[in-house]
């Protein structure tokens, strides 16, 4: 095989446009290398030991620094954020946490539940509305103090009203992470793969501890997201309009790969997804797919992405198309 | 795995480093991409380990993250035009091969002689913590001294040793771990 042969067909194989006789012909070059003596055969045993370490060597060295790429994040300085200031306006937060943050039903305490697929509009005792999407609960105290607080756990979208008296409204999604806003719109979710939040408009403070000085105040277009820990967290600027089209029955995608896609699949609708090849999970697609139908929903990813995805109950299989 | 315990992944490293290191060398027949490929892997897999769903074999998984992984690499024109040329029309084991093993014979010559050349009670301590892979506590308990003189002699040694081999940045790497991971 030439290279401009074998470039062809990589390209071809990374959007799945490989013809089954393609696909042999990749496939034949890459055993055709097993023929090939392994390299480590010809070591001696202090050889063979020194490169085992070295990589070895290499991979903690490498984790410890994507470890200590987070931790280094700057903390948002509380202090500067004016309750007072804040303008009626459209926050959207998605939170999505690891674990399972267990609710005490005290009496007293009102539960909303959503099955996988649904999405219901719910109006809390101040008039604030939630949009609740798939496979989420949203519980709250039937009277409320001075602070309204909710817990979630899934994804909602609130608009919160704005009291006169000025009284915070709170999002838990957990015991380590709250949010505070006065009088917005925002969107907050909890589910497996992390905790994300993403704000469209306003201002946000997320407590991210016990401690006061634990805060992070979060502007116009920012995301912040953790998978486990609050003070894990990563901070970045994003095109927010992706993260809450849900609530109008779509999803938006750019650049977002399988594997995410099936994250939101499983959360939202209940569906696990296996791929024929782990790689699969790796492309990326861009667009919009309907929400309301999942089947429609699952075969406008599977174009999006050139794959087939075939259904089988809640499991879902993605397999190469070219194969 | 999925606990997230560093002892089950470098066992799962050390069970699967080397087929995968030969199985990448084999088709790029390059020493140092070579190496950042499995560490690449092996870093996305300690990085996912609580959230991948794997539903192949382990196995199965990391030789296809391997080849995802080589496609990428070839396609990515990191590896150049003119090599890739000439990795197509090798039939089989030539130039690369008798270097890179000579370059790993030597890693592996700087650092034993450094080791050798350690003071007795310090080398037991290395050889004992790197070759047999024992932990400080078990080394203390083997050689009946404190775990904190197994420390401060394991510690001595590394010294001794990244003294020796300063001018080697890649043992410099290999001696690193035992710094981070006693």
């Amino acid at each position: 095989m030439d290279k401009d042969r074998l470039l062809y067909l990589l390209e071809n194989d990374k959007s799945g446009q490989n013809s089954p006789a393609e696909a042999d012909e990749l496939e034949a070059w890459y055993r055709s290398a097993e023929t090939r003596p392994a390299l480590t055969d010809g070591l001696s045993a202090d050889g063979l030991s020194a490169l085992e370490n070295k990589i070895f060597a290499r991979i903690e060295r490498a984790n410890i620094e994507s470890q200590e790429s987070v931790e280094e994040l700057p903390v948002g300085k509380p202090g500067w954020f004016a309750w007072g200031k804040v303008a009626a306006a459209v926050l959207f937060l998605i939170v999505a946490g690891i674990g399972l943050y267990m609710f005490q039903r005290q009496s007293g305490r009102i539960t909303e539940r959503t099955a996988f697929g649904e999405t219901r509009v719910l109006t809390l005792p101040d008039g604030s509305e939630v949009t609740l999407n798939g496979n989420s609960v949203l519980s709250y105290d039937a009277e409320w103090s001075d602070l309204r607080e909710v817990l979630l756990e899934g994804e909602g979208y609130f608009n919160v009203v704005h009291t006169k008296d000025h009284r915070k409204f709170r999002v838990r999604t957990g015991a380590d992470f709250s949010l505070d806003v006065l009088g917005t719109q925002f969107n907050v979710s909890k589910r497996e793969s992390g905790t994300r939040i993403v704000l469209d408009e306003g201002k946000v403070r997320c407590n991210l501890g016990d401690s006061e000085k634990d805060t992070l105040v979060l502007r116009p277009g920012e995301m912040v997201q953790f998978r486990k820990k609050p003070s894990d967290y990563q901070r970045e600027r994003v095109e927010t309009g992706l993260y809450s089209a849900w609530k109008d029955h779509k999803l938006v995608f750019k650049n977002t790969s399988l594997r995410e896609v099936a994250g939101i699949l499983r959360d939202t609708y209940g569906l696990e997804t296996e791929a024929s090849r782990p790689e699969l999970l790796d492309r990326q697609i861009s667009g919009s797919v309907p929400t309301d139908n999942v089947d429609l929903l699952l075969q406008g990813l599977a174009e999006a992405s050139a794959v087939t995805i075939t259904r089988d109950g809640d499991l879902l299989t993605i397999e190469s198309k070219s194969r | 795995m999925q606990t997230g315990d560093s002892e089950a992944f470098a066992a799962l490293y050390r069970k699967y480093w080397r087929r995968l290191f030969d199985a990448a060398y084999r088709r790029i027949l390059l020493r140092e991409e070579s190496e950042e490929i499995i560490q690449e892997i092996f870093v996305d897999l300690w990085a996912k380990r609580e959230t991948l769903l794997i539903s192949v074999s382990l196995e199965a998984y990391l030789f296809g993250a391997l080849r995802y992984s080589i496609y990428n690499l070839i396609r990515s024109r990191k590896i150049r035009e003119a090599y890739l040329e000439h990795l197509l029309q090798t039939p089989g084991e030539e130039g690369n091969y008798i270097e890179d093993r000579l370059h790993y014979d030597e890693l592996a010559r700087a650092l034993e002689s450094s080791v050798q050349n350690l003071p007795e009670k310090l080398r037991k301590v290395y050889m004992l913590s790197r070759k047999e892979h024992l932990t400080y506590k078990e080394i203390s308990e083997r050689e009946q001294i404190p775990v904190d003189t197994v420390e401060k002699q394991m510690g001595r040694a590394l010294k001794i040793l990244r003294e020796n081999l300063k001018e080697f940045a890649w043992a410099w790497i290999v001696l690193e771990m035992w710094d981070l991971y006693p």
